[in-house]
């Protein structure tokens, strides 16, 4: 079972382990590569005019958000300005921040620790108990979803934002899964040394492991982030007051106020669309070299 | 190391409590908390759930209970009802003090027992319930006890673009939505297409939003009472395969329902501003919208007539209801009375006649479930436009004759399931997935089997 | 497993049940078992006993605001017979048998292509194909509801352009689960840079060693791309596999937020989890919901074990000789 493992992040030169295909003249191979090149061009080109769609559209007059015309004809920045009059949109976006960072340091933190409970440690019942951890992989969220909202009803917590995060202090399977991989290649003798040393094991783990496996961390923390940023399923079964709603619930009122269930402004709800989409875009590029490389060991195998 | 180990103290005391109380559910609150303090002074703070404040007629209202109340806070979520949101905030057992429902749907909550009985609401606070019109109390009085109290009064008419017909040679006479023949005729000739795409749709029907109207237009409604359903009868596959006739002599029901879903239906762009539609069949806050954006368009608004030439209405309401387990019960009385009382009423006609009347606009009316509030809005306050407007006043006499003797949905526990399987059927059929007879048959079964499931 | 990795000095050999016990005495055990903490009670808490709640309660009737009654195999029964159920289990299961091959497809295409560029562009490359992956679901759903209009959106414009009279995505009910296809392929960009990696990792002395034995592009594709990367499909085919069976967010915006966006799309955009979500927390049927939920379970448990059986069979892993 090695489908997954990180490691250190960074990017590789992608030149390097590779060879233009022998058999062709230089010139073929340039016009090939032009041809590539074009190709996959147009095709980036097919996934990124959606959302310039989206952007032009939010600053569209009503009557012409559906003319497909890129370059508004009359650009209406008010439409922004009319959508935070409307509704508390900067306090959906820190609900978000909250949750999301709430989130994601928890999962972190937990998943870390089981984590390095499994990698490290030797002891009876590891198989078994890592066995069971893969197994909640692959179990539908929808199973627990009633009982969950049961038990957090029973804390008097069912309408506030705490099931929303605080599941995430007791560990995450699949980060788990993800953290141990990246453990597990951290060199035995390093850890041994410190032990040699004195080096209690919560020192190991906080002092030793820890630092080490930062790159992974990121990942982790940016990958919850982001599932929290754009959870809906959650904030629909337990916020029910727009003053504690997330964005992604925010956005479904907006829909529901001034889309289908108002009087059709799409311009509105295109301009709440891109105002929720934008914090990720930034997050993305700021953590790029990270983020990248994280998804894409997902589904290395080592 | 510290912040882990705090997380773990934390997350075992968390299990150990979790453990005590799985699959719990409590049945505390019932509707007692009604009774006793129902005459209380309205204080501490109400939200609501349902309600928008799209124009001066809602927030007039509201201040003018803030005005009264002033110690109250209001609180208004914005947005149309969601019955997810509402059902799962009763089912935490913390809803907010006030829901604002569709009508049809007050028997189903009255039933399942998501909302409270408002009887000593009513009498303790001495609301009139004389004041409603009989048929909208038959919408919200389920099993001998008052569930909600209505608001507006919306009862569909038919909107005539003049220029679009004169075009065509046709007069908004020419129009009759009873008559098949004439319909699909004029339809034909009214729409007009570039290919597939489309400029004008001929006669809009609002479907499927309004097609259980069509149904009394053919003197069958589908509900005859609140346990009998016709929607297998043959007369109701009769006015389901005509309707889809209709759409289909247009282009066929799902290209309409593409080119509706573009239009701008409130704003400067709508449909009659831009001749993107020869005639619709609309409730009648449509002509109070097209007065107010587009002042100069050319309409006839008429009463829509059955076979015999009679006048025909289906009349919905949306009204104010109180959830189960709901808090501060007196004030949210309090508000529903308020909110829905002829001075009330009143005062919000009044600010929408100041605007319209510093934008030389013509004030059309305010349509409410309050017949007192109609008698006095219409009796003291409104005047007859004149030059320019007379166009709207014949419009609202027109709203105001098609909304004589409106027939209602009778109030009946399975609300929400007879309006998604004609939903579901009516779709099918439209789209030509599936006959009309087959698919009424299957959505009859669901209600039935409904109904029997509530016993 | 042996003793020789423990820390602890190498005890002499014991039975096998003296040697447990020991291990259970050690320092080591209780720290791992410390360290394990969250996870466990985690386990307990939030999965193991829901699941038997959950279980419990689909043989009830039980709405929240009334007390829950039992109802034994009912709500089975009612599953199996609600035409509804199988009406989502069919969308469902049409989306995924659709969308996972196409997607896969299509990805590894645009992976492939993006390692026959290499370098800066690439790197580029990738970036905007991943772009749509981070617009927040809610919004991919309404984006797409105005892009698939079926007289004026921007996916029939384009295929206007080459003479192709779109149908109506949203309104249809024969076309509505292909719209939502078109969808879902907007955000693959996760599986791209999955499979763009993996195939960066492939040596390239395999490719020459195959040219030199002669095998042409779609040869070196089969008998060396693939098999070198079998792994990381494997991967993003259980993944998708899974999210498939689970489609939610961007339906139930588009075709189930409000009563208005219900008027058009009938059962044709029903998919599972949002009938199940809509019987639990819209008609309060919680029992039942619990019931189609163990449902679910079940399929994604099947559907799971038998890929993994099959992936088996056809995943090459370094150093096997198999």
């Amino acid at each position: 079972m090695t489908m997954v493992q990180i490691e250190p992040a960074h990017e590789q030169p992608a030149g390097d382990r590779r060879r233009p295909p022998a058999g062709a003249s230089p010139a073929r191979r340039v016009i090939r590569t032009g041809f590539v090149v074009t190709a996959v061009a147009l095709v980036a080109a097919t996934f990124t005019y959606p959302l310039l769609w989206l952007v032009s559209a939010s600053l569209k007059p009503r009557y012409q958000v559906f003319d497909n015309v890129l370059v508004p004809r009359e650009v209406r920045p008010e439409n922004y300005t009319s959508l935070l009059d409307a509704v508390p949109f900067l306090t959906w976006f820190g609900n978000s921040m909250i949750v999301g960072v709430m989130a994601a340091v928890t999962v972190t933190l937990s998943s870390a620790l089981v984590a390095f409970g499994f990698a490290y440690f030797r002891f009876p019942g590891r198989n078994l108990l890592f066995l069971l951890v893969l197994g909640t992989m692959m179990l539908p969220a929808a199973v627990t979803m009633i009982p969950t909202f049961l038990i957090w009803q029973e804390f008097g917590l069912s309408q506030t934002q705490v099931p929303l995060w605080a599941h995430n202090v007791f560990a995450s399977a699949f980060y788990v899964f993800l953290l141990r991989q990246f453990f597990l290649s951290l060199p035995r003798d390093t850890f041994e040394a410190a032990r040699v040393d004195g080096c209690g094991y919560v020192g190991l783990f906080w002092r030793i492991a820890m630092p080490l496996c930062r790159p992974a961390l990121i990942v982790v923390f940016i990958f919850e982030f982001r599932a929290s940023w754009t959870d809906l399923i959650r904030p629909l079964i337990y916020l029910q007051d727009e003053a504690l709603y997330t964005l992604p619930r925010g956005l479904k009122a907006v829909l529901d106020a001034f889309g289908q269930g108002g009087e059709q402004q799409w311009e509105i709800v295109m301009a709440a669309s891109v105002l929720a989409t934008v914090p990720l875009i930034v997050l993305f590029f700021c953590a790029q070299r990270y983020f990248v490389e994280g998804i894409a060991t997902q589904g290395r195998k080592g | 190391m510290r912040k882990p180990m705090v997380l773990l103290a934390g997350a075992a005391m968390l299990a150990l409590t979790a453990c005590g109380g799985v699959g719990g559910g409590d049945d505390s609150g019932t509707g007692d908390d009604q009774s006793g303090d129902l005459t209380a002074d309205p204080s501490g703070s109400i939200t609501t759930i349902g309600f928008a404040l799209p124009d001066e007629i809602a927030t007039v209202r509201v201040d003018t209970f803030r005005e009264m109340y002033p110690d109250v806070e209001v609180n208004i979520n914005e947005g149309g009802f969601d019955e997810q949101q509402f059902l799962t905030s009763v089912s935490s057992g913390n809803p907010t003090e006030l829901v604002y429902i569709p009508g049809d749907q007050v028997g189903a909550f009255a039933a399942r027992g998501a909302i409270q009985p408002l009887d000593e609401c009513i009498e303790q606070r001495d609301i009139d319930l004389d004041q409603y019109r009989p048929n909208v109390l038959d919408l919200v009085q389920y099993d001998g006890s008052t569930y909600a109290i209505p608001e507006f009064y919306n009862t569909p008419v038919l909107v005539v673009n003049n220029t679009v017909l004169a075009e065509a040679g046709l007069s908004a006479e020419d129009i009759d939505i009873s008559d098949q023949e004439s319909l699909v005729a004029a339809a034909e000739a009214l729409t007009v297409r570039n290919g597939s795409t489309y400029e004008r749709i001929g006669i809009h029907l609002r479907l499927p939003d309004l097609t259980p109207f069509y149904g009394v237009v053919d003197g069958n409604p589908w509900v005859a009472a609140a346990d009998d359903f016709r929607l297998d009868d043959p007369a109701t596959v009769a006015t389901m395969e005509r309707l889809k006739a209709v759409q289909d002599a247009q282009g066929g029901h799902t290209a309409l329902k593409d080119f509706e879903n573009t239009w701008d239906l409130f704003g400067e762009g709508n449909p009659f501003a831009q001749n993107q539609v020869g005639a619709m069949v609309i409730e009648q806050w449509y002509v109070n919208v097209l007065a107010n954006t587009s002042p100069d368009v050319d309409i006839t608004v008429l009463p829509i007539t059955g076979a015999g030439g009679e006048t025909v209405t289906w009349a919905t309401s949306n009204a104010w209801a109180i959830p189960k387990d709901a808090a501060n019960t007196a004030t949210s009385c309090e508000f529903m009375k308020v909110m829905t009382a002829p001075d009330t009423w009143a005062a919000a006609a009044e600010e929408r006649i100041r605007l319209r009347d510093a934008d030389g606009k013509a004030f059309t009316g305010i349509y409410t479930a309050n017949e007192a509030a109609d008698d006095k809005v219409f009796g003291e306050l409104y005047t007859p436009g004149t030059g320019e407007n007379q166009k709207w006043d014949d419009a609202v006499q027109a709203v105001l004759e098609a909304q004589a003797d409106a027939w209602v949905v009778p109030a009946n526990p399975v609300g929400a399931q007879f309006k998604a399987a004609w939903l579901e059927a009516a779709n099918r059929i439209l789209a030509g997935t599936q006959d009309a007879a087959s698919a009424l048959a299957e959505a009859q079964d669901k209600v039935e089997q409904a109904l029997a499931d509530v016993g | 497993m042996s003793a020789d990795v423990s820390t602890v000095p190498v005890a002499p050999p014991m039975s096998r049940g003296r040697r447990w016990r020991a291990a259970w005495r050690r320092p080591e055990t209780r720290w791992a078992y410390l360290f394990l903490l969250p996870w466990i009670l985690g386990f307990l808490v939030f999965t193991a006993g829901p699941m038997i709640a959950s279980l419990v309660l689909s043989f009830t009737d039980y709405d929240v605001i009334n007390a829950a009654t039992y109802v034994g195999g009912e709500n089975y029964q009612r599953m199996v017979e609600d035409p509804q159920v199988r009406t989502a289990l069919f969308n469902t299961l049409l989306y995924t048998v659709i969308h996972v091959p196409l997607s896969i497809a299509i990805a590894l295409a645009l992976a492939v292509l993006l390692n026959q560029i290499g370098g800066r562009f690439a790197g580029f490359f990738r970036t905007v194909f991943y772009l749509p992956a981070m617009t927040p679901t809610v919004a991919v759903g309404v984006l797409f509801l105005l892009l698939l209009n079926g007289q004026n959106g921007l996916v029939n414009a384009a295929l206007g352009v080459f003479g192709i009279d779109g149908p109506a995505w949203t309104t249809d009910p024969a076309w509505v689960r292909w719209g939502i296809i078109i969808m879902s392929l907007w955000t693959i960009g996760g599986t791209i840079v999955i499979l763009f990696a993996a195939l960066k990792n492939v040596p390239a002395d395999l490719y020459e060693a195959a040219r030199i034995d002669g095998a042409g592009a779609w040869r070196q594709f089969r008998e060396v791309t693939v098999p070198m990367i079998s792994g990381s499909l494997f991967f993003v085919i259980i993944v998708n596999t899974i999210a498939s069976l689970q489609m939610f967010t961007e339906v139930y915006t588009m075709f189930y937020g409000n009563a208005q966006s219900q008027l058009q799309a009938s059962d044709s955009a029903l998919f599972y989890v949002i009938y199940l979500f809509r019987q639990g927390f819209q008609f309060l049927e919680m029992g039942y919901a619990s019931a189609l939920a163990w449902g679910l379970f079940v399929i994604v448990l099947v559907v799971t074990l038998v890929q993994v059986k099959l992936g088996d069979r056809f995943v090459y892993y370094e150093g096997d000789d198999r």
